[in-house]
């Protein structure tokens, strides 16, 4: 079956000084696919990911998110649009609980300012927020973490609070920055698990990866990036037997 | 227990101690604390809770000040809408210059916002029909309502403990809301706040004029309680006073920054023969802080949550 795509990048660029950290860029992905954007360090993947949620702004090209010009919103404006992201290096508030970190995720649905904040006129708005957070905690089997701090909880599920927290709004499109990176075998495992279970709640999904064989896994598509250059895209068993793609992870 | 009952606690026993205070000079010496209190507690706002730096407090203070001075002295305005107006003023100023500033971070917004106190400083001392310039303004009426005027320490002392209730209350509630876990993401981690969907530039302009807000209305009080300014109350080593509070009190902790202020603030007083050296007292402390206790006073204390 056809779908729509759901991102479109159309000769995406970005420099910074004389490097060309993101040069010429175009893929999609589909609705519905788990699209995996791979490539050895300083390869631009994090930098294109970056333009992606705005934080970076292009020197030419466009990014498409059903059909609409993301340039023209700003960062904070992309979660109403239906797109939430994971860090690499995470990115959780010490000092808020998982669960207050994990309701962040919904903070554009909540009025917000000091006047609401002094009157509590959005107590109900928050209550639903938080009955979300123990939902979408229980979908990721995280629910015995919500009250403690993010600084007291093993590395793995701090990326599982990261998933819970892009999650909770639930997205369109979910961007994982390097969800494996620094996990033991268990945890990529159960992480290669929720990201299953995330994707068959209808939900598109790009993420970064280093790991090959977690890619491999997991994605429907590859695209293969390396000096800021897209060199390979396709299914996983035609990229790894690229050979450009062999070229760029393991030299000539 | 919850900071927020321990704090009000802490006030209690400090208005009831109005009761037993008979010397004039503690319960004014405890007045002028109680006021810095409502500045401080402004600033931790920005300072603790959204990260921003901000060395240019007693600007506002000193606008809240003057502002409220000359309106009712110039214009016969009444005493408390004069301060109401001047605090608003200067929420509306600090909405305007904190636009463009807050676009800066670090020391670089440090260094703005030093100058933005010490332009403030320099006008109060140069327009000196308006201000008086460094001889200070005299003949600010006393605060009354209806008959009754708050002309001793003890009466105003009780009224600026309620003063320093109301704010607390504010504090609190802005603190422990959505939008408040929405400064503390700021403070930590810009990136993940912008992408989940924070107006981080907004937040930070408002939230910015907010303790400007409460650093104006102590300095409205200030001057109707004292009957005179001098522009030397609001100077640079003000501000700077103001950062250590913060810092020795406890980032991001109403209670320490609270008890810490009353400490701080009245220590000068009493130990008159280090008066000359504070500036150096004020930097050691900032440095044992900083190496002892990083998160200050209040980091020592575990409170319980304020949640759902």
């Amino acid at each position: 079956m056809e779908k729509g795509n759901i991102l479109d990048i159309d000769r995406a660029t970005k420099s910074f000084g004389g490097i060309k950290a993101v040069d010429g860029v175009s893929f999609s992905v589909k609705k519905g696919q788990i699209k995996a954007l791979v490539g050895p360090n300083g390869a631009g993947k994090t930098t294109l990911f970056n333009i992606i949620t705005g934080l970076y702004r292009a020197d030419s090209g466009d990014v498409l998110f059903e059909g609409k010009k993301l340039f023209s919103y700003k960062p904070h404006e992309l979660v109403k649009l239906g797109i939430s992201r994971t860090f690499q290096n995470i990115q959780l508030v010490d000092t808020l609980t998982v669960k207050e970190n994990i309701a962040l995720g919904l903070h554009s649905k909540v009025k917000s300012n000091p006047i609401y904040a002094i009157f509590r006129l959005n107590r109900k708005q928050e209550k639903e927020v938080f009955e979300k957070v123990n939902k979408v905690s229980k979908f990721l089997k995280i629910e015995e973490y919500l009250n403690k701090f993010p600084n007291q909880v093993p590395f793995g599920i701090k990326r599982l609070i990261e998933i819970a927290r892009a999650l909770v709004s639930e997205p369109d499109l979910l961007l994982l920055d390097e969800p494996a990176a620094g996990l033991n075998e268990d945890e990529t495992e159960f992480l290669l698990k929720s990201i299953f279970r995330v994707w068959e709640q209808g939900i598109s999904i790009l993420l970064i990866e280093h790991d090959m064989e977690f890619v491999t896994n997991c994605s429907h598509s590859i695209v293969v990036m390396d000096s800021g250059k897209k060199i390979a895209e396709g299914l996983p068993s035609e990229v790894m037997n690229d050979y450009r793609v062999v070229k760029a992870y393991m030299g000539e | 227990m919850k900071e927020s009952t321990g704090t009000y606690v802490l006030i209690a026993l400090f208005f009831f101690s109005g009761f037993l205070i008979k010397n004039p000079f503690i319960l004014n010496m405890i007045s002028i604390a109680a006021l810095t209190v409502i500045v401080v507690m402004g600033l931790n706002l920005l300072l603790g809770y959204a990260g921003q730096v901000s060395l240019g407090h007693a600007g506002f203070v000193a606008l809240g000040a003057y502002v409220s001075s000359i309106l009712s002295i110039k214009f016969n305005l009444n005493p408390w809408l004069s301060i109401l107006i001047s605090s608003l003023l200067t929420f509306v100023f600090a909405m305007i210059i904190g636009f463009p500033t807050l676009k800066l971070k670090g020391h670089y917004l440090a260094m703005a916002t030093l100058a933005i106190g010490e332009i403030i400083y320099i006008f109060a001392n140069n327009l000196v029909d308006l201000t008086g310039g460094h001889q200070g303004l005299t003949g600010i009426p006393m605060l009354s309502v209806g008959n009754f005027v708050f002309d001793n320490e003890r009466k105003f002392f009780f009224f600026v403990w309620l003063v320093v209730l109301f704010f607390t209350f504010l504090s609190f509630r802005i603190v422990n809301s959505h939008f408040g876990r929405a400064l503390r993401a700021i403070h930590e981690k810009e990136l993940a706040a912008l992408s989940f969907g924070v107006d981080v530039h907004l937040y930070k302009v408002v939230i910015f004029s907010l303790s400007a807000f409460y650093a104006a209305l102590a300095g409205g009080l200030y001057a109707f309680y004292l009957g005179f300014i001098s522009p030397s109350s609001f100077d640079l080593l003000k501000s700077i006073n103001y950062v250590v509070m913060v810092f020795v009190g406890g980032i991001d902790s109403i209670f320490g920054s609270l008890i810490i202020t009353v400490v701080l603030a009245s220590l000068p007083n009493i130990l008159t023969f280090l008066q000359d050296y504070w500036p150096i007292v004020n930097g050691l402390l900032l440095v044992v802080a900083a190496i002892f206790m990083p998160k200050g006073l209040g980091g020592f204390i575990r409170w319980k949550r304020e949640i759902f």
